[in-house]
Parts: C-alpha cells; structure tokens; sequence
C-alpha cells in the first residue's frame, strides 16, 4: 500500500515539477524576446505599413491631417504615369551603380591581396584605407566641394599647374563630370570597408590547398582564380547585395556635394539626383506631399526588394 | 463640530470661486492686453529655431535689458531646412518653437503650413501698415493672415567699385553712373567696351545669377496666376538679357555663393556687385579688408530698378504656451525704437516706420569700406522707393530652384541659347509642376 502511495506522490512531484518547467519556459523567453519585438513593432513594423497607408491618403501637411482623405493607388498611378522625375532620378541611381560597385569589388579584391601577404606594414594600409569610410559624410561633401571648384579647387590648380589642362575644368557644373566626381567620391571612401572584407574572407582560404597547385605547377594567377576566388564567392555575393541595396539608397554625397545655396538639387541638369534625393525634395524640401512621398518610397521599396531579388536569383542559378 | 464644518466648506468655497473669478479675470485681462506693455519683472521662456545667431543674440540681449527674467532657448537650424523642420514637427505631433522664423526662400509655403498665429487679429491686432510697404506682400499667406513680420528691412541696389568705375567707366559719381545705365541694354553696351579695354581682365558682374537675380524681381510681376506659370510673360526677358550678358563677356563665369565668388569682392575683378543692406557685413567686409582704408566701394540704384532681396520674418506659433509674451518680443524686435537701435548696433535697419519717426538718426547706415556715403539714406530714400515686390506664390521655390538650373547650364554651355533656356525651363516646370499650365 506504500508503493502506490509513493508512485501516486512521486507522480504529483514530477507533474508539478514539469508544470513549473514548462511555466518557466513559456515565460522567460517571452520576457528576454518581447523588448525586441516591441521594438521591432514600433520602429519597424508600424512605420512600415503606416507609411504604405499614407501613400494611398493626399495627405499634405498644408492641408493638415485632419483633412486627408484615402485616394487609393492614385498616387502610384502618378509616380508611373507622369513622374519623369522620378524616372530620370532611378536613371541615375542605376547608372552609378553599374559603375561604382564593379570597381569597388575588383578593386576590394585587389587591394586585398596585395595588402593580405605584407607582414610589416598591412596595418599601416588597413588604417590608412579605411579612414574614408570613417569619416562623417557631411565633411567629405564640402571637401570635395571645395576640391573640384572651378576656380579655386585644387584639383584643377595641380591639373593647370604640371601642364595637363590649360582652363580650369567646371567639374561640378558639367553633367558628365560631375557625375565623375560622384562616382569617384564614392569609392574613394568605400574602398576601404570592401578591403576589410575581402582581408577577412582571404584569412579563410586554405593555404594547403593553393600550395599544393603551386606544387602541380600552377602559376600564382591560376591559383588565384581557380582556389582564391572561388573561395571568396559568397563573400562578393554578400557585397554585392549589400551594395546595391545601399545603392538604391544614395543621399549623402551627391546632396552634400550640391548644398550651395544657389545649386540645383541633383546638380547640373539633375544628373547626379538619385532615387532617395527625390522622394526627400518631394516631401520635405520642395513639396509637401507627404502622401505623395510616401507612394514614391514605397515604389522605390518594391523596385529594391525586385533588383536584389533577381539578382539573388541569377548568382545562386550560376553558384549551382 | 457640525459648524465649523459648514465653516470650513464656506470658506473654501469662497476661496475656490474667487479664485476662478481672479483667473477668468487674468485670461480676460490677458486677451486684451496685448498692447500694452508687461510688467518689467516678468518672468517666462521662449523657443526659437532660427540661423541668424547676430541678430537673435543681440535682441535677446537688448530684450532681456528691459525683461532680465524672461529666458531663451535657441535651436540652431540651416535656413533651408526651415521647410521640412517645420511639416516634420507639425505631422508627428512634436513642439513647434514659440516664435517661428521664415526664410523668403520657402516663405509662401511656410506661411500656408497652419501653424502660425494671425498677427493682424486679435488679440494682437497688427496694422500691417506700421510697416514698409514694400514688404507688405512678403508678410502674408494667401488667405491674407500676417504670419510673420520682417526681422530688418533688405532692399537692395547696386555696390560699384569707385577706382574700377573711374577707370573704366569714366566716373566713380553715383548719380552720373545711374544715368549711364537706365536700362539693362545700356549695361550690356558699356559692359562690352569694359572687356574690350580691359584686355578681357574686368566684368561688370561676377556672373549670370548676379544680373538675374534683379531682372527676375524688379518689375514685380506675379510668376503664378490662376494655375499658370507665366514664363513668357514673366521670365522670358530674363533669360534673353542673361544670354546677351554671357555672350558679350558682360558677366564672368562665376558661381554665385561659391568660395570664389566670395572671394573676388575683394580681387577687383568686376565693378559692380548686387548688395543688399546684408551684403555688406557678409560679403564685402570679410572678403575685402582693403576695403576699409580704402573706403574704395559706392552705393547705386541698379538699372530699371531695386529689388528686395531676402529676408527673414518673425511670427508666433499657434502652439505657443506664452503668446502674450512671444508677442511682446516680437513687437519689440519689429516695431520698437529699441529694437530698431539693437538692430542698428549690428548694421541692419528696421522695417518699421515709426522708429525712424521717433529717432531719425536710426535712418544712418555708414561703412568704413563706403568712404562717406550715408547708406542708410541711400538705402531709405533712393533705393526703396524703387522697389515692385513680386507676390508670393504657393511653387515660387520650385521655379527658383529650376531657374538656378537653367542659370547654371547657361553659365556651363556657352552655345546654348535663351531659345533653348525657354524650352529646357517649359520643361523641367513641366516635370516639376505637372499640376500647372506651363505658358
């Protein structure tokens, strides 16, 4: 009569001991998780679809809250039909980064393995490269402001100065040229970031591996492509994706370069206005369509969200 | 126990209703108390976004002089940020500052944004005729509310380099000058022979936005009526005579606000320059220092006409805790003779007429680099007078911004002509304002 006794209390023990267990669990992740999800909600999630709402309203802060009305995908209609602004201004985008992302991988990669075998001085180059991409963004629009003047800028003064041009070149007033400048500012101060990456996935590659090809025979450029590069693949499927999804969102440096108080939002004839300096002049700085700016962002969201996807899609058809 | 009880609650209730009686008195006293003066030991604080830390510095000092216990607290904001601060305060629900700043830039559609106290009702009751009457149309929004009043008066003419004019020009007199050029064709003519004889060396002006930037304002006339941007009527002129300047070397290759364009204030590379009563403390004294021993610069009225050329209003918010106080300051730094003598100390000149009436001697205006000329009674009696003020329109600052496009690409492309300019400008409108008939 004890042992019935004793299973039937050692039963309740272990009941309300896997009870308290499984209370414990369910409420210690909750608690550890929720500050995150309640973050996530609020500074996310909520703004997120509240902006999608705001995009079918014709809000404008003129008008004021109280009397914007919901116009369904009107202004979407608008943003496709009759904005060539924004046309030009993804024109834009997409041309800087069919330039400036392939030279800033291949030249990532190839500062990386020249730098990766210094033993002396590798930190010297490290620090001395990534010091652009450190740096306050505001500072290097008014340097390169001030370097590619017309009249007073440095560049021109060396150029005029050992005999290669005779006139100052309007670098910042010509369409092309400044485009240039935008081009070249970017990957003045990225280069550094995409080094550092590419030093990184080098340190992964195995050194058994490409010694034993060297000792089959093969040079140190078949090496390179045939084990090196292979191995650092998925690091440039990372940095191409992170780059284009950066691209799309390009503000700072044109906006800065451009901030006199007389030039033109996007320079001369707007050719260096990117996708994201258009939807900011739309709401806040020209307009004040907040609805408007809202349907011109989320079109913006869609266009990143489909390019990353099929590009996504062709590296890794290609990597199986 | 009972009574003193019921004593209690009499005495409160007393107390309570005289209360309410003392504080409907004070908010009653208070709305229709806003002419006249508060009591010197006031206490209370203001909010300002603003950019002109000389003159908020040196009126809230004079202010804080007759009310030492009155506080500001003062956010530094770029001018041409005023726009989004503002709609961004005003959509998310955030404090707007007590007393709101309006740059002209962006003016007409800050004055739409419903913020702003009406100062022409009550209980402020501001005679907008207390004021010049050339600023009158920069004052209101387009439901005819005064949203702000001009912080200092900023008409503007011509400054000449008296030792080039004499040179080139024969004559450094500022009366004979402003017969020479009556019309805008008389400056291109004599800006020709200038060149000529300079061997290419001197320009009239610095560069196109220089000249443009009169010719688009001086006749007055609106750029926006009834939904239709009036670029023939209202803008075609200016991009002919921008044209006829660029091509016959009247006008250098300089870009407005740039480094260099600072600079050559000082270089006497061009004889004229368009000057503001701003102009001179912030382009030609600090880039000029010759200019002082010298006193090398004059004063002119510009060909067909001044203009009036920026300038920054002050109003109050309708979220103002304290609007009995932002009012006094406004009024003090608008309308007062003290105000007008703080603003004086930095070399400004008040848009409000009954100072001058008060104490003339506010009226002079004098700079070491101006030799001894009077400015102010330049500025008062010779420039104001011909001034016609464009009014306002809603999308004013998007045809500026596109103007500058067009300027900057005339200015880059020598072959480009004002055909061309017309049509690139029908069409970045076009794209800009596709809610407007371009005409």
């Amino acid at each position: 009569m004890q042992r019935p006794f004793c299973t039937q209390n050692s039963e309740k023990v272990e009941e309300k001991t896997v009870k308290r267990t499984k209370k414990t669990l369910t409420k210690w992740p909750v608690i550890f998780l929720a500050p995150y999800f309640i973050f996530y909600f609020m500074f996310f999630v909520y703004p997120t679809l509240y902006s999608f709402f705001i995009s079918l309203t014709d809000w404008d802060t003129v008008m004021g809250v109280a009397n914007r009305k919901l116009i369904g995908f009107a202004n979407y209609l608008r943003v496709f039909t009759k904005d060539k602004l924004f046309f030009k201004a993804m024109g834009n985008t997409f041309l800087f980064m069919i330039i400036y992302i392939p030279i800033l991988i291949l030249g990532g990669i190839a500062l990386a393995v020249l730098l990766y075998k210094l033993t002396k001085t590798r930190r010297l180059f490290q620090t001395i490269n990534i010091l652009p991409y450190i740096t306050t963004p505001v500072a290097i629009g008014m340097i390169f402001s001030f370097m590619f003047d017309w009249s007073t800028g440095i560049i021109n003064n060396v150029l005029m100065k050992s005999g290669i041009i005779e006139e100052g070149i309007n670098w910042l007033g010509g369409e092309a040229t400044a485009r240039l400048v935008v081009i070249f500012l970017i990957v003045w101060k990225n280069l550094g970031y995409y080094l550092l990456i590419y030093l990184a996935a080098l340190s992964t590659v195995p050194e058994d591996i490409s010694e034993a090809a060297m000792v089959d025979g093969a040079n140190k450029w078949q090496v390179f492509w045939k084990i090196t590069f292979p191995y650092l693949r998925p690091i440039t499927i990372f940095l191409v994706l992170t780059s284009i999804i950066s691209g799309f969102q390009l503000f700072d440096e044109p906006y800065l370069l451009f901030s006199n108080i007389n030039s033109v939002l996007g320079g001369p004839g707007r050719s260096c206005m990117t996708a994201m300096m258009y939807f900011f002049d739309q709401t806040f700085k020209s307009s004040t369509k907040l609805g408007y700016g809202a349907a011109v962002s989320y079109t913006i969201f869609v266009i990143i969200l489909v390019v990353s996807g099929i590009v996504s899609k062709i590296v890794n058809k290609k990597e199986d | 126990m009972k009574n003193r009880m019921k004593k209690t609650a009499a005495w409160l209730l007393t107390a309570a209703m005289t209360t309410g009686l003392m504080g409907g008195t004070v908010t009653v006293s208070a709305a229709e108390d806003y002419s006249g003066e508060l009591p010197q030991d006031y206490e209370g604080t203001l909010t300002m976004w603003g950019w002109d830390d000389t003159w908020y510095e040196a009126m809230t000092k004079a202010f804080n002089e007759k009310y030492p216990n009155v506080k500001f607290e003062y956010t530094p904001m770029a001018n041409g940020d005023t726009l989004q601060k503002y709609q961004t305060a005003i959509a998310s629900g955030t404090e707007l500052p007590d007393i709101g700043w309006a740059i002209i830039d962006s003016r007409a559609k800050v004055f739409e944004l419903d913020m702003w106290e009406d100062l022409s009702a009550d209980p402020y009751n501001f005679d907008i005729n207390e004021v010049y009457e050339f600023t009158h149309p920069k004052l209101v929004n387009s439901k005819g509310q005064v949203c702000g009043i001009e912080n200092g008066l900023n008409p503007a003419g011509l400054a000449y380099r008296k030792d080039l004019a004499k040179e080139y020009l024969g004559t450094d007199d500022r009366e004979e000058l402003e017969a020479m050029f009556p019309t805008w064709e008389a400056f291109i003519e004599k800006g020709k022979e200038v060149y000529e004889k300079s061997g290419g060396e001197i320009h009239m002006l610095q560069g196109i936005a220089d000249a443009q930037q009169f010719i688009r304002e001086q006749d007055g006339k609106s750029w926006i009526e009834d939904g239709v941007i009036k670029v023939t009527d209202a803008l075609q002129r200016s991009l002919e005579l921008a044209c006829e300047l660029r091509d016959n070397n009247v006008v250098d290759k300089l870009e407005a606000w740039s480094p260099a364009w600072y600079a050559s204030f000082g270089e006497g590379k061009h004889i004229f320059g368009g000057c503001a009563t701003w102009s001179i403390p912030f382009n030609i004294v600090p880039n000029d220092p010759e200019g002082e021993t010298t006193g090398h610069w004059g004063l002119m009225s510009a060909p067909e006409g001044n203009i009036s050329w920026g300038g920054t209003t002050i109003g109050i918010s309708k979220t103002c805790e304290d609007k009995r106080l932002a009012w006094e300051f406004v009024k003090f730094a608008t309308l007062s003779t003290e105000g007008a003598e703080a603003l004086n100390s930095i070399g400004f000149l008040t848009s409000a007429k009954k100072p001058y009436e008060e104490k003339p001697e506010l009226k002079q205006m004098s700079s070491p680099w101006f030799g001894d000329q009077d400015l102010g009674a330049m500025f008062m009696d010779e420039i104001i007078p011909n001034i016609k003020t464009r009014p306002m329109n809603f999308d004013d600052n998007v045809i500026h911004e596109t103007l500058n496009l067009i300027t900057t690409a005339l200015n880059n492309d020598r072959d480009m002509t004002a055909e061309d300019a017309i049509e690139q400008l029908k069409e970045e409108l076009e794209m800009k304002l596709p809610d407007y008939t371009v005409e």
